[in-house]
């Protein structure tokens, strides 16, 4: 289990007393455009719980993470969302924005159809206007004006969080799997700015305790990420050390973490010397830190992924001149492609190549939930270009949850088999 | 034999023999006419006004499916590693490509162009994206924005100006040249094709429906294989007269006619006259479903890039649940139905997710009710017989109850 905020957003609106939100699913939407309209743009996940209501609404052979979304709303967890936004990705998604349209009658549930074919010579005129009626319908929906500047503070904010969490990943081999995630998780569910100052403070601890590791701890500055009253609080400027920056991001993301793997709630100081084979994650998204402790227990290092919450959610920033709406569309079709999109796969492939390259991974990790089409579809090839490249890599098809022994000597054998390599 | 509670059409042997020579065609007798793969939803007309030839993996997949052919192609599919989950169109279609001509009926002949709408679901893409690093053959992929309230002005121009792309493209690769007049003479045949598919259909309005569902699901075979040729314009005059001739002398293409359905989502090919006997033996017909009617789209009058742009993005299948529903609420009106049954298609999740919302809201505005059938069009080891068989009959029971 992690932290229950992680888990589902579960105190949003406590946390949060006096901002509003608005829930997505898929990181083809644009939160700039939401903050800019004065919104905290909320990432839904696969939560724990067993699904009680979906299954009235989506078949069996519907992905866990539109059947859990669903359910949550269903069950009256995400009622502090002020609506959806459903990008067009893939055919689930599709068909769940209109599920929830028609479920939630009264709600703010928009879509913007991204092109498909985001290579094509007209994909970016037609993806502006798309972004222009979106940026409309927000408007006419809560009366408000989105002016061009406030787009670009939108832009600047999140450029920032990318930027941030690029160093972060520069990092990532000083911090455990779990962590690493948990984060870029939190990333989706606070305010932006608000984040952006934690990890900022966070990555300057990190630096200065490999300088001064034995500074005093400073009491309470932990509280600041977990208590409701932070914006009240935020006036007194606290000083942090680096250790307390540390204990603090532990508690917002560990509290109520029981049986802690050893080893695993703490900063290392230094690289990871141990010889723990090093591994690519790939799949549409990590949605229980589970999986990444079965992994990190067993011996293995997570060194870089191509994950939907992982580095495809925060590389590729935003350009910062010109048109604030033309520069969210180039965006979307320069970035590192969902397999959803036309002309994907060598992309990708040429992607996880130079990753493993560069990171001298010694596997790759498929992790892919059941019935996701456009990953499933990826599988094969993918895999047959690590076998040219001579990349060994293990295929994790996952379900509801994916702990389990079947799962845990699979990841054994393939950590094995690559140690001797 | 489930097959003779059905009437015969007459013209059953002008249809197999139409589809023979399509098959034969495009294999043999091209004469140099370059080869497209293309998908159920593309523009063919532009297509054959460039005298490229069209073949339709989708139509190759039902054909596997109805032959109980399919399940060994899906299985060759899967040994490459491909997910027994995706769709068993897809499947068949990469398990047919590995086995070259060992394939049922030959296989597909080898494509020189892929042409690729997504108006129908993301799989397409990825399945041709798969044949074109398969063939090593150029891929052209047409993106028809997904309708989920209003068709804009914008999406419009997109889809128009990929077209003009599309021309480019295919006279890039095959040195072929838009004819401006075959173009308008093949949009001609379109309507033509398609207007008459429209009335036969209207046609089984009548008490009792001249037709039932697995004559709609076998008589389309044109519509979407042959569309915008004179063939298929001569194949439906033949079908309508037969059709309206059932009409006139007061023929039903089942024994008794006691309930009238509509029919959801593609057809269960392996099963097509078993699947439908069940509903024969106790007098129910489907007079309609929202499958077969896809294809008769009208091409508006007009510039012909924005006319082809507005019809191809506007396919029922590109647009929203709302839209669907309301679909089939109106066939459901419109042909005096007393109910309607819902394939649930593992294969294909953008017809089948949302169903159970669907059945929900249909049956509370039109008081009729429906049921939801688990399987697949192509894959039959996902087929329960016996679960099924126990659907149909609640069902029944249902309507026996309301009648």
């Amino acid at each position: 289990m992690a932290h229950p905020f992680l888990d589902s957003c579960r105190d949003w609106p406590a946390r949060y007393p006096n901002r509003r939100a608005i829930g997505y699913l898929c990181t083809y939407v644009p939160e700039e455009i939401l903050h800019a309209a004065g919104f905290v743009p909320v990432r839904l996940l696969k939560a724990n719980d067993a699904i009680a209501h979906a299954d009235a609404h989506l078949q069996s052979y519907c992905c866990a993470l539109a059947r859990s979304a669903l359910d949550q709303a269903l069950a009256g967890k995400l009622g502090f969302l002020e609506g959806m936004v459903f990008p067009h990705t893939c055919d689930t998604i599709q068909c769940l924005a209109d599920v929830w349209r028609v479920n939630f009658p009264g709600l703010f549930v928009t879509t913007i159809v991204q092109p498909v074919a985001v290579e094509g010579p007209h994909a970016q005129s037609y993806l502006v206007a798309e972004l222009r009626r979106f940026l409309r319908r927000l408007e006419d929906r809560f009366g408000i004006s989105v002016t061009d500047e406030a787009l670009g503070d939108g832009i600047r904010v999140h450029n920032r969080t990318r930027q941030l969490l690029g160093q972060l990943s520069l990092r990532r081999e000083q911090v455990p799997a779990t962590t690493y995630f948990d984060i870029l998780r939190a990333s989706t569910l606070m305010p932006k700015e608000e984040f952006n100052d934690l990890l900022a403070e966070m990555l300057l601890a990190m630096d200065s305790s490999l300088l001064a590791k034995n500074e005093s701890t400073e009491k309470s500055c932990s509280s600041r990420f977990l208590t409701t009253e932070n914006a009240e609080n935020t006036e007194k400027k606290v000083k942090i050390s680096a250790r307390s920056a540390c204990s603090a991001v532990k508690s917002l993301f560990f509290s109520g973490v029981k049986n802690e793997p050893r080893g695993e709630n703490a900063f290392t100081t230094s690289k990871v010397t141990s010889r723990r084979p090093r591994l690519i994650l790939v799949g549409p998204y990590l949605d229980d830190p589970s999986l990444l402790k079965l992994i990190h227990g067993l011996g293995g290092q997570v060194v870089a992924d191509d994950v939907c919450t992982g580095s495809r959610y925060f590389e590729t920033p935003v350009s910062e001149d010109g048109d604030p709406v033309q520069a969210l569309a180039q965006r979307y079709l320069e970035r590192r492609p969902c397999p959803c999109k036309a002309g994907s796969l060598p992309r990708r492939s040429e992607a996880l190549i130079g990753l493993a390259k560069v990171h001298q991974a010694e596997g790759v990790v498929f992790v892919l939930p059941k019935f996701c089409d456009p990953h499933a579809w990826d599988y094969p090839p993918l895999a047959q270009a690590l076998d040219k490249a001579g990349v060994p890599h293990l295929l994790l098809e996952t379900e509801q949850t994916v702990s389990g022994e079947q799962m845990r000597t699979r990841i054994q054998a393939f950590l094995e088999m690559i140690s001797y390599q | 034999m489930t097959e003779k509670r059905y009437k015969k059409l007459k013209c059953a042997e002008d249809l197999t023999r139409l589809v023979e020579r399509h098959y034969a065609k495009a294999r043999y007798f091209r004469f140099g006419q370059p080869l497209a793969w293309v998908t159920s939803g593309a523009p063919v007309e532009l297509l054959r006004a460039m005298d490229v030839f069209p073949v339709y993996p989708e139509n190759y997949g039902a054909l596997c499916g109805a032959r109980g052919e399919a399940v060994a192609l899906c299985q060759a599919a899967e040994a490459q590693g491909y997910s027994g989950d995706l769709c068993s169109y897809a499947r068949s279609s990469l398990g047919m490509m590995s086995q070259g001509k060992k394939a049922p009926l030959g296989g597909l002949p080898r494509p020189n162009l892929l042409v690729c709408c997504n108006n129908i679901c993301g799989t397409v893409l990825k399945w041709y994206e798969a044949a074109s690093r398969f063939y090593d053959t150029p891929l052209f992929v047409l993106d028809t924005p997904f309708i989920h309230d209003q068709l804009t002005e914008y999406s419009i121009q997109y889809v128009a100006a990929q077209l003009q792309e599309l021309v480019r493209f295919v006279q890039k690769h095959t040195g072929r040249r838009l004819n401006q007049n075959k173009l308008k003479e093949i949009i001609s045949y379109s309507n033509q094709a398609t207007a008459l598919w429209q009335e036969i259909r209207e046609l089984c309005r009548a008490r009792p429906s001249p037709l039932n569902a697995p004559d709609l699901f076998v008589n389309m075979a044109p519509i979407v294989v042959l569309r915008s040729t004179k063939e298929a314009v001569g194949f439906y005059r033949q079908l309508h007269a037969e059709v309206q001739e059932r009409v006139q002398r007061g023929i039903g293409a089942i024994p008794q006619e006691r309930y009238r359905l509509v029919w959801d989502n593609i057809a269960i090919w392996y099963r097509l006259y078993r699947f439908y006997s069940y509903f024969v033996d106790r007098g129910a017909c489907f007079v309609a479903d929202t499958y077969t009617g896809g294809w008769a789209m009208q091409l508006q009058a007009g510039e012909p890039f924005e006319c082809l742009a507005r019809t191809y993005t506007s396919v029922f299948l590109n647009q929203s649940l709302e839209y669907r529903g309301q679909l089939l609420l109106d066939l459901i009106q419109h042909f005096s139905a007393d109910g309607f049954v819902m394939h649930s298609n593992r294969s294909c999740k953008p017809y089948s997710l949302g169903q159970y919302d669907v059945m929900r809201q249909v049956s509370q505005r039109c008081r009729v009710p429906g049921v939801i059938i688990e399987a697949d069009m192509c894959d039959s080891r996902v087929y329960s017989e016996e679960q099924v068989k126990t659907r149909i009959q609640a069902f029944m029971e249902t309507l026996d109850a309301a009648g």
